[in-house]
């Protein structure tokens, strides 16, 4: 049981421009903090978890240290400068690496399960789902996400984009 | 070597090049994922001195003739010695898992992976780690049983837990099964058959003596039966009540055979749960289970009481029409059935989308049930936050949308069937305008009566035809809900009483951890060599985080689930060899989450001793200090609590459940949070009654107030599922370690009222 403070748990902290610097290092994200109450600190290694990933996927972002602690919050990357945006950006669409699927190119259903085949960002990705109805989800208005047997995420970012035969080997789930 | 992943022919040559040979591999996976995400095949590989991650992409060199012209094309590799890799980790995104490790010192990303691959790298860092820490992992024997495909055709089980393959399945096998449970019924069922054969032939006979019989006999001038009205109304009316008594009486007995099968069938079904383990039931959502038995026995009962007979008798007057037919006028008969293919694509085709509409509004309406049951379980909530203008909104929104997808339902019944019928129209105008012109040319032998009885005939065949094609989706829904409970009734429970198991007689209640490990999900360790003992008659208390793995030390003690590693002993016993009645008898539990049960207070308390009398339900109400509001309740002890039932509070409840433990009388008691919710004088009653009742019982307390375990004989504190200090409750004070940090903390907290101690 490691000990915290009672103001270390409940107060939010947030990184401005001028108290936190975010640097790459070996491809992590490396901090230097100081919070305003306490002593600067460098984390070589922070973890970016979003609070709200699908609504505000570069917003209230957690930085945590390498035994998952909060260090701060950050509102809005786009609040630290241009270069700390970019690099934030790129490591947390990187941890939140999802399939996106472009064209849905079957779907067949078998006894509650179904085998999907799909058009990718990277070409031709075959997966299988089970509980299809429980496993397809969408994520606001437009967006929607199916998960397979493994737990791998595939997202379609625009239903209405979607092609309409494609929409109609899915319309059942939606 | 160990071999996590397949080894295929092209790794092989790919060692070669970095001058490997694989007696020189030690751990052996691979990936799916660069560490720049894109797709690639990544090997990892360690040796004795290092470990080397070769990404690159495996390719089909398609030789003719050869079959295994697989080249790996390597597109790069990272060398890592090993004496400065440490703290191999997987860390875990949405999609992807990253293997990490600090390499002289730095944090560094090592390789990715789709969640896929996830489980070959868990197990490699499993034994790589091992290796670099110079320990010896034991080889465990799972790990290497992919078992993830099916073992016939290849494919991915859809469901990791369950092995079945859909594409592999055998109906037959499952019919075969479940005629098992009609066995007593042979002679019903050859009854229902013999009449669906009588019915069906009177159908055929039907449309004979109404048409061709009537118009060219009756009618007719010359024949034996002119004029003979009377007679021939009656046959017709005859043959019609001869059927219709046939058929009643058949379905009578078919729907009592069906009922009584899926009778059978649900007790063995239930049965069969009761062995079940808790893994069992996490891995697929009890609530649902239940749910899921009685639809899938309704919908074989439905398939075998109304679908198989009709698709029987259908079949046989289908087959018989296309005789007659053929027999009375070949070239008109081919007329007839010409349009037959068409007819079955377009209602087949009308059929799957009718089932897409049905699917959706069966999901709207549970999705308006769920809505409504929610706001009516919370409405506490609802209230206490205002929420009653959103939540009917809510409900109106849900309620509309159900509205909506029924109204597309009826519309679409409502305009494609009758265009299915329109293209029956068609054949029948293709026999009325091919058979008219034969019946006026006189072609073939063709009378008007005889005309008749063929349209009536197409009519026969043309008529079930709707049904049949349904009848596939039916089948295949039947099939479907078979397997689904056979596989419920076949499941290997995987806590399982031995053949012999030991029996304790008069056990003592020494209770013994030896390195224990567990974890609910592979290779996500919950309790991580954990040991420490009890000695019979003391008592222990668990401190710890929540989610350090508390509760689960008491689910491994009752045997709820297995231990992986590690055992453990009670009186000297492991309790995998004890016999599932000493266990449960002699050992109680007071869970975190009381569980009352519909009925009455004293059912609810009775329920692990039913046998207990009232006497013995009131002596402990009263050590667990129960009796007192129990009396005051104008029901006494017969007050119905449960769901929908007297509310009790959440100090009552608890209160009720330690009754409920301390009936059952047994030699160790587990409290997990048993007085939580109580107020801290209560909370010394109970537990003052508790430790006069323990002399001779085995005690074991899991709480967050440390108040609580003041009296008993030794504590540990457990972090993140291993244990980090043991001790009396003096000497954990004196090591100055997190127990005491603990204390200090609520002893501040208790100073800042004013209270010291
Ligand atoms: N059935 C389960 N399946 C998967 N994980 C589980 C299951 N039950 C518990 N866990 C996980 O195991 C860990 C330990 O849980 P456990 O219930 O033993 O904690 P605990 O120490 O009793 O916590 P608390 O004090 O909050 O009751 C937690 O991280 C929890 O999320
Ligand atoms: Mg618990």
């Amino acid at each position: 049981m490691s000990k915290k403070e009672l103001r270390d748990v409940v107060k939010l902290r947030y990184a401005t421009p001028e108290n936190a610097v975010f640097e790459e290092k070996r491809g992590f994200v490396s901090l230097t903090f100081r919070p305003e109450d306490g002593e600067e600190k460098t984390y070589d290694r922070v973890k970016l978890q979003r609070n709200f990933p699908n609504s505000t996927p570069d917003g209230y972002l957690s930085v945590l240290d390498s035994e998952d602690n909060e260090i701060c919050l950050i509102r809005d990357v786009e609040e630290l400068g241009e270069e700390t945006a970019a690099l934030l950006r790129r490591e947390t669409a990187r941890r939140y690496y999802v399939f996106t699927i472009k064209k849905i190119l079957s779907v067949n259903q078998r006894y509650g399960f179904s085998y999907w085949k799909v058009e990718a960002g990277d070409g031709v990705r075959e997966f299988t789902v089970q509980d299809t109805y429980r496993n397809f989800r969408k994520l606001g208005a437009d967006r929607a996400a199916v998960t397979d047997v493994d737990g791998n995420r595939y997202e379609i970012p625009s239903l209405s984009g979607l092609d309409r035969r494609s929409m109609k080997k899915i319309e059942l789930y939606i | 070597m160990i071999e996590v992943s397949k080894m295929g022919s092209e790794i092989v040559p790919l060692l070669q090049d970095h001058g490997l040979r694989c007696e020189d591999v030690a751990v052996f996976a691979m990936t799916d994922m660069a560490l720049d995400g894109t797709r690639a095949d990544v090997c990892l590989v360690l040796t004795e001195k290092e470990l080397l991650v070769i990404t690159g992409y495996v390719r089909d060199e398609g030789r003719p003739g050869k079959k295994h012209a697989r080249v790996f094309s390597e597109t790069s590799c990272e060398t890592y010695g090993s004496e400065k890799l440490k703290e191999l980790k997987v860390e875990e995104y949405i999609s992807t898992g990253w293997l990490t490790a600090t390499f002289d010192g730095e944090p560094t990303e090592l390789a990715a992976m789709t969640k896929t691959s996830l489980r070959d790298v868990r197990i490699f860092v499993k034994y790589a780690s091992a290796k670099l820490e110079g320990r010896e992992e034991e080889i465990d024997e799972n790990d290497f049983k992919d078992d993830r495909f099916c073992p016939k055709c290849g494919r991915r089980y859809p469901d990791p837990e369950r092995k079945i393959c859909p594409h592999c399945m055998e109906k037959s096998k499952l019919f075969k099964r479940l005629f098992v449970f009609a066995k007593g019924y042979r002679r019903y069922m050859a009854a229902i058959l013999f009449a669906l054969c009588l019915t069906a032939a009177l159908g055929v006979i039907a449309p004979y003596v109404s048409t061709e019989f009537f118009y060219d006999k009756v009618l007719r001038a010359g024949n034996s039966w002119y004029g003979r009205l009377l007679e021939a109304a009656l046959l017709v009316l005859l043959l019609r009540l001869c059927s219709m008594g046939i058929g009643t009486l058949s379905g009578i007995i078919s729907a009592r055979v069906s009922a009584s099968v899926t009778y059978k069938l649900k007790i063995t079904i239930f049965s069969a749960i009761e062995r079940l383990s808790m893994s069992f039931f996490s891995a697929r959502q009890t609530g649902g289970l239940m749910n899921q038995i009685n639809n899938d026995s309704n919908e074989i009962y439905w398939f075998f009481c109304m679908g198989a007979p009709e698709l029987i008798r259908n079949v046989i007057q289908i087959a018989a029409a296309l005789v007659i037919m053929f027999i009375m006028n070949v070239p008109l008969a081919l007329c007839a059935v010409v349009v037959v293919p068409l007819f079955a694509f377009v209602v087949n085709r009308l059929f799957s989308r009718m089932h897409t509409l049905h699917a959706r509004s069966y999901r709207s309406s549970r999705a308006l049930n769920a809505t409504l049951s929610d706001a009516l379980a919370g409405f506490r909530v609802v209230k206490a936050f205002s929420r009653e203008k959103e939540e009917t909104a809510r409900f109106n929104d849900r309620s509309e949308r159900l509205a909506r997808d029924s109204r597309s339902v009826t519309v679409f019944n409502n305009t494609a069937f009758p265009a299915a019928s329109f293209i029956m129209n068609l054949s029948n105008l293709i026999v009325w305008s091919v058979g008219g012109w034969m019946a006026v040319t006189g072609t073939g032998g063709m009378t008007y009566g005889r005309l008749m009885a063929f349209i009536a005939y197409s009519a026969l065949m043309n008529q079930p035809m709707f049904m049949l094609v349904d009848m596939a989706s039916w089948f295949t829904a039947c099939t479907n809900a078979m397997q689904r409970l056979f596989e419920i009734s076949d499941a290997e429970p995987d806590v399982r009483e031995r053949e012999d198991p030991v029996k304790l007689d008069g056990m003592r209640g020494d209770v013994e951890f030896k390195n224990v490990g567990f974890s609910y999900e592979k290779g996500k360790k919950v309790i991580d060599g954990v040991s420490f003992s009890v000695g019979a008659g003391r008592s222990l208390g668990i401190v710890g985080h929540s989610g350090a793995g508390k509760s689960t030390l008491a689910n491994l003690l009752m045997r709820l689930y297995e231990v992986e590693e590690g055992e453990i002993l009670i009186d000297g016993v492991n309790v995998k060899d004890l016999s599932f009645d000493d266990l449960r008898r002699n050992v109680g539990i007071v869970s975190q989450e009381t569980y009352l049960f519909v009925g009455t207070i004293a059912d609810n308390i009775r329920y692990a001793r039913p046998d207990a009398t009232d006497e013995d339900v009131i002596a402990a109400s009263k050590l667990a200090g129960a009796h007192d509001f129990i009396v005051k309740l104008p029901d006494g002890y017969e007050t119905m609590i449960g769901f929908g039932h007297k509310d009790l509070s959440g100090g009552e409840r608890q209160r009720v459940s330690i009754a409920r433990a301390i009936l059952l009388n047994p030699k160790i008691l587990i409290l997990d949070e048993a007085t939580a919710a109580m107020d801290t004088a209560t909370e010394r009653m109970i537990s003052e009654a508790l430790t006069d009742i323990s002399k001779d019982r085995t005690t074991i307390m899991i709480a967050h107030r440390l108040s609580t375990l003041r009296d008993v004989d030794s504590l540990v504190v457990i972090d993140k599922g291993k244990i980090v200090e043991s001790g009396t409750h003096d000497e954990l004070i004196r090591a100055k370690g997190q127990y005491f940090d603990l204390y200090k903390l609520q002893l501040d907290a208790l100073r800042n009222i004013g209270i010291t101690e």
